[in-house]
């Protein structure tokens, strides 16, 4: 099985810019400027309420980024390193978190909301370079993590101009801070290739590429409200900041919403795509085995007409009249072949071509109508057609006729002595019916179970007056219906085929509709 | 010298027709099998010296046949004679390891021809060829 990291290693081909890399190599300058603008802007309040970013954010967003990266690498020692930086920067988040003495006088802290999720991060980094499998427990680390930098965000239209002491407590980080450390914890831990989230960013398929495409012009989104939030009370004093950043990071968080919206979208088109070339191609297919089978099956019949009419005309002209005879004997005998083929090659276009129309209707109904069209030799043979079970399907009632009625004649063309005796049952099963015809013929010769759905493949050649099309017919109907068709060792022949209760196409997720089966008796007298 | 001929085909008129036109050219000992297994037991038993081959039977096929044959190390050269004329079918039978393939003729004159070809090419060649 292959690991999330290797999915990693194989996306080499996607472009540079937009790696999970990429974004650590950002978020750690991003945190390089913070740590220059804390140790040069000055430990003031600006405006009165908000602190200058702490250091220590700083240091433990490099910590994390430079942990992420380390992680990308992989290999042990890569591995160890990662797990010793997020270690450390685990254990001084606690102490800033829990310390007695305000370490503001040795060195600006950052306030305790904004350890305790640097710590949740550092710690789902932790689990993430020693133990990815428990992605789950990561995954609500993270989400801890990204708590209070979000609430930060959230929280700011609600207290603009509103002086409260929790308010102020829970705002003391500034917003450029909040910004980095959840941008930090998104991209860094839960969008990590090692993680099956991460994964998904990583796929080739369409989902995958609009996401990779999308994130970095997302991710510039959130950096731009950092910046102005941490600009615009320098450059323009009053609330201007915190607007500037409420919308930014609303922008931010709408168009990361719309990505993951639309990429869904697109997962979903794309699925609806492949299924649609599937079809075709098993439609290309039917096409490659039907001109195939006319090439093959037409033009034999033709060509013995026209060698035996050049021998009849050769023995004329001898005065041969027993050749003659014998000659225009194998005429007759190749010519009624050909509407007999004809026929067969018409009944397998058109179930090939035809588009599946599902209705609802009796197992009962659609034997009685195979049995109709099958009356001459049914009646010529005495046979018995004996219906075990009755079910409410839903199929194409005539396509699903044409293969009970192609099962039925090959009951009857390869019967032995006894009168044939036809068995038709039907069994629900978890994902569909399991409909079984049965006869007490000879059976199938050894052998011919894998090749009995190819084209011009006859049971017993040398009874047969068969086209070698009835079966690959049966089989045509039955996949185009999602289902599948075989032959099963019996006593006689018995040829079992399956109908899903939704054909592939259906995406719906609702379970199909049964109605109660009726009692065989009552069926049967409808 | 060519003196046995083995046609191997299901449909029996194609039997008659080609043994017919086999005949025609003098050779007297032209053998007929109606299917894979049968002829796979007559060349064991009593090797002709060309064997002409169908493609598309039931069970076994004119593949089957070939591949059963090669993989006994016979060098028996066999000539496929079908009636399909696509590329993929052509390739696969000289992949199994056949000496020549024909199309089935659609005239008389066109059983004539090839009968005398095929005569005339492993009448003067002992050792089997490429057609």
């Amino acid at each position: 099985m292959r690991r999330p990291l290797d999915l990693h290693i194989e996306s080499t081909r996607v472009s540079r810019l937009v790696r999970v890399e990429v974004h650590a190599l950002v978020i750690i300058a991003g945190a390089l400027i913070l740590l220059l603008a804390s140790l040069y802007g000055g430990s003031e309040p600006v405006n009165g309420r908000v602190p200058g970013p702490s250091p220590f954010t700083a240091l433990g967003l490099i910590g994390l980024s430079l942990a992420c990266l380390l992680t990308l690498r992989g290999g042990a020692a890569a591995n160890a390193a990662a797990a010793c930086l997020s270690a450390l920067a685990m254990v001084v988040m606690a102490w800033l978190a829990v310390a007695p003495t305000d370490p503001m006088t040795i060195w600006r802290a950052p306030p305790p909301p904004a350890c305790v999720s640097q710590f949740a991060g550092a710690t789902a980094m932790l689990l993430i370079a020693i133990r990815p499998k428990v992605s789950g427990v990561i995954g609500l680390m993270a989400a801890f993590g990204l708590a209070y930098p979000v609430f930060r965000l959230c929280l700011l239209p609600f207290s603009l101009g509103v002086s409260n002491e929790i308010l102020g407590r829970l705002q003391a980080t500034p917003i450029s801070s909040a910004v980095l450390v959840a941008w930090c914890i998104l991209v860094c831990i839960l969008l990590h290739p090692r993680l099956p989230f991460g994964a998904v960013f990583l796929e080739s398929s369409l989902r995958g590429r609009l996401l990779r495409r999308g994130l970095p012009v997302v991710s510039l989104v959130p950096i731009l409200a950092a910046a102005a939030g941490f600009m615009t009370p320098r450059v323009f004093p009053g609330h201007g900041d915190q607007l500037v950043a409420i919308a930014a990071s609303v922008a931010a968080l709408v168009s990361a919403a719309g990505f993951w919206r639309l990429a869904r979208l697109v997962d979903t088109w794309q699925s609806e795509a492949i299924e649609d070339a599937a079809r075709l191609s098993r439609a290309n297919e039917a096409l490659q085995r039907f001109a195939n089978t006319a090439a093959h099956d037409l033009k034999a019949p033709m060509r013995h007409v026209l060698v035996y009419s050049e021998l009849l005309a050769d023995a004329l002209e001898r005065g041969d009249v027993e050749a003659a005879k014998r000659f225009s004997t194998r005429i007759g005998e190749s010519a009624v072949d050909l509407p007999r083929q004809v026929t067969a090659m018409l009944a397998f276009a058109r179930s090939s071509f035809k588009s599946v129309n599902r209705t609802d209707c009796y197992l009962s109904e659609l034997v009685r109508s195979a049995a109709a069209m099958q009356e001459a030799d049914i009646k010529a043979a005495s046979a018995k057609i004996i219906l075990d079970n009755d079910a409410y399907l839903k199929c194409d009632s005539s396509l699903i006729a044409t293969v009970l009625q192609n099962l039925m004649a090959n009951s009857v063309k390869y019967r032995s002595g006894a009168t044939p005796v036809i068995h038709i049952d039907v069994l629900r099963e978890p994902l569909g019916w399991r409909v079984s015809v049965e006869d007490n013929g000879p059976g199938f010769e050894s052998g011919f179970a894998q090749i009995a759905f190819d084209p011009l493949t006859r049971g017993r050649p040398e009874t047969s007056t068969g086209t070698g099309m009835g079966l690959v017919t049966c089989r045509t109907i039955v996949e185009a219906h999602g289902g599948s068709i075989r032959i099963v060792p019996a006593a006689g022949a018995r040829v079992e085929f399956t109908l899903p209760f939704e054909l592939p196409a259906e995406r719906s997720s609702a379970p199909a509709a049964f109605r109660a089966r009726p009692p065989f008796g009552e069926t049967l007298a409808r | 010298m060519l003196r046995s001929v083995l046609i191997v085909d299901d449909n029996p008129r194609c039997l008659e027709l080609m043994s017919l036109a086999i005949s025609l050219t003098g050779l007297a000992d032209v053998r007929s099998e109606e299917s894979a297994v049968a002829a796979i037991d007559h060349v064991r038993n009593d090797p002709p010296d060309l064997m002409l081959l169908d493609v598309k039977m039931p069970e076994l096929d004119g593949f089957d046949v070939m591949r059963t044959l090669r993989g006994e190390g016979s060098l028996l050269p066999i000539v496929v004679c079908s009636g399909s004329s696509l590329e993929a079918d052509i390739r696969r039978a000289y992949a199994e390891g056949c000496n020549g393939y024909v199309e089935k003729p659609s005239s008389l004159d066109g059983y004539r021809s090839l009968a005398t070809k095929l005569c005339d090419y492993w009448g003067v060649n002992e050792i089997p060829g490429q057609v």
